[in-house]
């Protein structure tokens, strides 16, 4: 379970995340709102890639400072945009993340072509990135982000710029990872995942509100 | 977790992206063929090392020393700029941060590949340096061995240094972009104005350690006294050349 108590993220003077508090609990949980509201600032927190400046955040009921570390070792993430390394290819660049992650490498190869075979990817895993079109990137990064058996998957709108079938089968991975962690992701597709989500939050000019 | 596989993982990735990127050809290419241009002759198409007004006696040694400070001093820039165009622009740092990952594990094997695609680019500019030598020195005087190592001992701690500075700059977000391309402008002009500042000083603690390419002041050493003034770039020069090996031959 991961847990928000009053935090509040700023850039300069601008407050992004004004006291936020909230639980993400094992499920999913939608963050929803208009553009500029936080939402990824919120899951850049969530996902350690950002600190706040203010409040507390806790990960299996570790303060974050300490369990920083623990909790990126079971960490997925997903961001938006991502520069991606254009001369390597799909799986070369999914390895060099399982690497980083501490991941066996041949297994976590197996589960690539897996995750790649269920989203539509696994004709292009040999292919550089250069050569790849919005979507498939988009895939990629949510490929990465589910490499390992993450209990916290932070995605930043994993279904933007795909086809419905294909928003559809990364939709079903997400719910199925969802029955045993924390999945916390930003979409504007809510009427699709509501139905499967534990809690939909809606953000709006920096604070959460139930949906 | 092994930082040895993270190591090796970051090693890899950035030796293929290299070895995939048209730029480090183009290096090779310009190493191979630039080479004719960084060797002083007397007829003033090249670009001009010189002490006291003159250029050096072409002897084996110092051809491998002129091609080792052309690449420390006027090509490092190059180098940067073709390090940073290729692995830093291009880096998933949004993914890569939030691994628990070693940093210190990436930022090695990222040093590791840097050292070795600019060795390899030493490696080209050593063969041009050996075939230049062929024409250029004496049979009885040639060698090739002092070719490749005045230029190595030049060049090689240089081009480290510069990926040492690459990968520092990579592990500071406020230095992936064009603050440390600034950064970097003003380092390498103070590494070769500080040099070039105590050239002519007495020798000492603090002289010998600014002259931290290592070349300047064996160069003014081996010189006359009274014509010490060192020189790299252009400019007209006194007809003739100067001893300055001071290797005994």
């Amino acid at each position: 379970m991961l847990e928000l108590e009053g935090v509040t993220r700023r850039y300069g003077r601008k407050v992004v995340l004004d006291g936020i508090s909230a639980i993400f609990p094992v499920g999913l949980t939608l963050l929803v709102g208009p553009s500029g509201a936080g939402k990824s600032t919120l899951l850049r927190l969530l996902a350690t890639a950002e600190r706040p400046n203010r409040g507390r955040m806790s990960w299996a009921g570790e303060p974050v400072p300490a369990a920083r570390k623990a909790l990126r070792r079971e960490l997925g993430y997903a961001p938006q945009a991502v520069d991606l390394p254009e001369d390597l290819t799909a799986r070369e660049f999914a390895l060099h993340i399982a690497a980083l992650k501490g991941l066996e490498l041949s297994a976590a190869d197996r589960q690539f072509l897996s995750i790649t075979q269920a989203i539509g990817l696994h004709a292009d895993v040999n292919n550089r990135i250069a050569t790849f079109s919005g979507g498939m990137r988009r895939r990629l990064i949510f490929a990465q982000a589910l490499l390992g058996a993450p209990r916290l998957l932070a995605l930043d709108e994993p279904t933007a710029e795909l086809d419905g079938e294909t928003a559809r089968r990364v939709g079903a991975l997400i719910v199925d990872r969802a029955r045993s962690a924390v999945v916390v992701m930003t979409t504007h597709l809510s009427d699709e995942l509501a139905p499967d989500a534990a809690a939909v939050l809606r953000v709006e000019a920096g604070r959460v509100a139930a949906a | 977790m092994s930082s040895l596989v993270i190591a090796r993982s970051s090693l890899a990735t950035s030796l293929v992206r290299y070895s995939r990127s048209w730029g480090l050809w183009l290096l090779l290419l310009v190493a191979l063929i630039g080479t004719r241009f960084w060797v002083p002759r007397d007829d003033g198409t090249t670009i001009i090392i010189a002490v006291g007004n003159q250029i050096p006696v072409m002897t084996s040694a110092m051809l491998g020393v002129s091609l080792g400070i052309v690449v420390s001093t006027l090509l490092l820039p190059v180098g940067y700029i073709y390090l940073r165009s290729n692995t830093t622009r291009r880096q998933p740092w949004q993914v890569e941060e939030v691994t628990p990952g070693s940093r210190v594990a990436i930022a090695l094997g990222r040093f590791g590949a840097d050292v070795a695609m600019l060795f390899t680019v030493l490696g080209a500019l050593t063969l041009a340096g050996w075939f230049l030598a062929w024409r250029m020195v004496p049979a009885e005087q040639l060698d090739f061995g002092e070719v490749a190592l005045a230029l190595w001992l030049v060049a090689a701690p240089a081009v480290m240094g510069l990926a040492a500075i690459r990968i520092l700059f990579d592990a500071l977000p406020p230095t992936r972009r064009a603050l440390g391309d600034l950064l970097y402008f003003f380092i390498w002009i103070g590494s070769i104005a500080a040099p070039a500042s105590m050239a002519d000083r007495p020798p000492s603690f603090v002289a010998n350690m600014v002259d931290f390419g290592g070349f300047v002041r064996p160069m003014v050493f081996g010189a006359p006294d009274g014509d010490q003034g060192f020189q790299i770039g252009g400019g007209p020069v006194d007809p003739g050349r100067i001893p300055l090996d001071v290797w005994p031959a």
